[in-house]
């Protein structure tokens, strides 16, 4: 997985901190931390819960990585941890509206003052949109666009088949085409 | 059983057939399904659009502090001292621990600089001795982001792209790497000629040249560039979008285009055209069209040129863009599900239906 590659040295670091040296553990939280807080960043859409997100995945990270075993895939296995703690705080939140599966006005022209957005504005509505589909859908979506796993590496961390992975991927998309139709000209 | 009924739709892969992850028959036939049905084109394009957006999903870094805060949680978690006193450490020899120690800091601070140098990607010589700054390329070697990759007349070299594809450096070339992420890897093609076989989502590889952008739609493709900074491409498989400014031309299978240093892409054009027509386009290119030379254009166009037309017409002056949509309507007309009241008035929708119908005619010219 490009996103993830493993660099060269990271099953040293692995063992160092299943031995339990900090300073590793410092290592590793350098190493990952972007990535974390990105993934939980774009899923709950809200700065502050994606800061408890990336806390509590690291917690849950350095807590449990003695039962890591290193012929498995530590981004895997650190995709798992990323997405229940997102899946954990969206039950408790309960923020999500799942989108209507309404067909695109497909003769819209893209409306006057939608085309004048400007990019931060079109990335807003972009991660408002996201953040609206269901938590099932931003996993697999996320996990391929900010992570660019797989589908096979998503079934994987996700514990499901690839099948699934496909049938969420679409959904996803389309209910994004659908909310974001009439930005279409902006997304470049 | 009706007909609609036997047909097979393909809308449940759609996904996977923009992001890369059909197989090559697989994707044929989407390919091919999409070309005659006019309901899994409208899904695609829906489609199409969210997977855009999703390609646009920023990366955030993570705040300072946070390495702090997650310490102090740390250390007064109950089973601190359970989760980070060494376990083994106690029946370790000193020189052992001390050994330990510094070779964790030696392979961290070599992780560290591994991490910041960006991932760069793998260059292979295939003939002669290509350079990578300046510095020989005997076998393989890594281009990182910032550096320069040169062959002479002698040389050529392969870029092999993680789970993108490759691209191929022909003799006389020089091309530098501007981004290498996940979602993005760019390239700058400042002279010479590359070939570029991606397997990759489409707009995730790019090539910069002085006259354009490249965008890979999911193809293979080659482009030259000249001393001058003008260019040249020719999209063997698929798509490649060439857009400069606010101007974007989608380049079809079987189709090429040139590039202009100063004015950006030209028209698509097949090069099966008669020399007539490609000599008159070519000179459009530079020139505002006159009644007699669009005259000209469709006297000499098969229906496949149609597309090159289309490009015309988009840019026409009022003069002229009557006489070429009516001559463009009579070669090569829009679909029935294409309103002729909507073309003429020059609507957005209607004319990008039509564009859709033309590409199809190229493509059947390239088969």
């Amino acid at each position: 997985m490009m996103a993830l590659q493993a660099p060269m040295n990271e099953g040293e670091l692995i063992t160092a901190c299943q031995a339990g040296d900090r300073s590793a553990f410092r290592m590793l939280f350098e190493c990952y931390q972007d990535r974390v807080y990105s993934l939980a960043m774009n899923f709950c859409n809200d700065a502050t819960q994606a800061q408890d997100i990336t806390q509590e995945v690291f917690l849950k990270l350095f807590r449990t990585i003695g039962q890591f075993r290193q012929e498995a895939s530590f981004t895997t296995w650190l995709h798992r941890i990323v997405v229940n703690a997102c899946l954990n705080q969206q039950r408790s939140a309960r923020r999500w509206v799942e989108l209507e599966d309404a067909q695109p006005d497909l003769n819209a022209t893209g409306g006057g003052q939608e085309q004048q957005l400007e990019r931060r504005q079109i990335a807003e509505a972009i991660g408002r949109a996201v953040s609206e589909l269901s938590p099932d859908l931003r996993a697999s979506l996320l996990l391929r666009y900010t992570e660019g796993c797989s589908y096979a590496e998503i079934a994987e961390a996700l514990n499901c088949s690839m099948g699934t992975v496909a049938s969420r991927l679409n959904r996803a998309h389309k209910l994004l085409g659908q909310k974001l139709w009439n930005l279409r000209s902006l997304v470049k | 059983m009706s007909n609609q009924e036997q047909i097979e739709h393909v809308s449940e892969e759609l996904s996977a057939y923009l992001n890369g992850e059909l197989n090559a028959s697989d994707s044929q036939r989407v390919r091919e399904h999409l070309l005659q049905c006019p309901d899994c084109r409208q899904e695609f394009e829906v489609i199409r659009v969210g997977v855009r957006a999703s390609q646009e999903l920023p990366a955030y870094p993570a705040p300072e502090g946070l390495w702090e805060k997650l310490e102090e949680a740390l250390d007064s978690s109950p089973s601190a001292d359970q989760w980070w006193i060494p376990q083994r450490v106690g029946s370790w020899p000193l020189w052992a621990v001390a050994a330990a120690v510094m070779f964790l800091v030696l392979s961290s601070s070599l992780l560290l600089l591994t991490l910041s140098s960006g991932d760069g990607q793998m260059v292979f010589s295939m003939e002669g001795t290509p350079l990578l700054n300046g510095k020989p390329v005997s076998g393989s070697a890594r281009l990182a982001v910032g550096q320069q990759l040169s062959t002479d007349p002698a040389s050529r070299a392969r870029i092999e792209l993680d789970r993108v594809g490759e691209v191929i450096v022909y003799p006389s070339s020089r091309i530098r790497l501007l981004e290498s992420r996940p979602a993005k890897q760019l390239l700058a093609l400042d002279v010479g000629t590359i070939q570029a076989q991606i397997s990759a989502p489409p707009r995730l590889f790019f090539v910069e040249t002085p006259g354009a952008l490249a965008v890979d739609l999911g193809c293979t493709y080659q482009l030259d560039v000249t001393e001058r900074g003008d260019g040249l491409l020719q999209v063997d498989l698929g798509w490649v979008g060439l857009v400069r400014q606010e101007r974007e031309v989608r380049v079809p299978e079987g189709a090429s285009c040139r590039i202009s240093r100063e004015r950006g892409p030209g028209f698509p054009y097949l090069e099966t055209a008669s020399p007539r027509f490609l000599e008159t386009l070519a000179r459009l290119e530079s020139e505002s069209p006159s009644p007699a030379s669009i005259q000209l254009l469709l006297d000499e166009a098969r229906p496949q040129d149609g597309l090159s037309l289309w490009y015309l017409l988009r840019e026409s002056p009022s003069e002229t863009r009557s006489l070429l949509l009516q001559g463009l309507q009579q070669l090569a007309p829009a679909p029935d599900s294409v309103d002729r009241r909507e073309l003429e008035e020059f609507d957005a929708e209607a004319l990008l239906s039509w564009r859709d119908h033309l590409e199809k005619l190229v493509w059947d010219d390239a088969k």
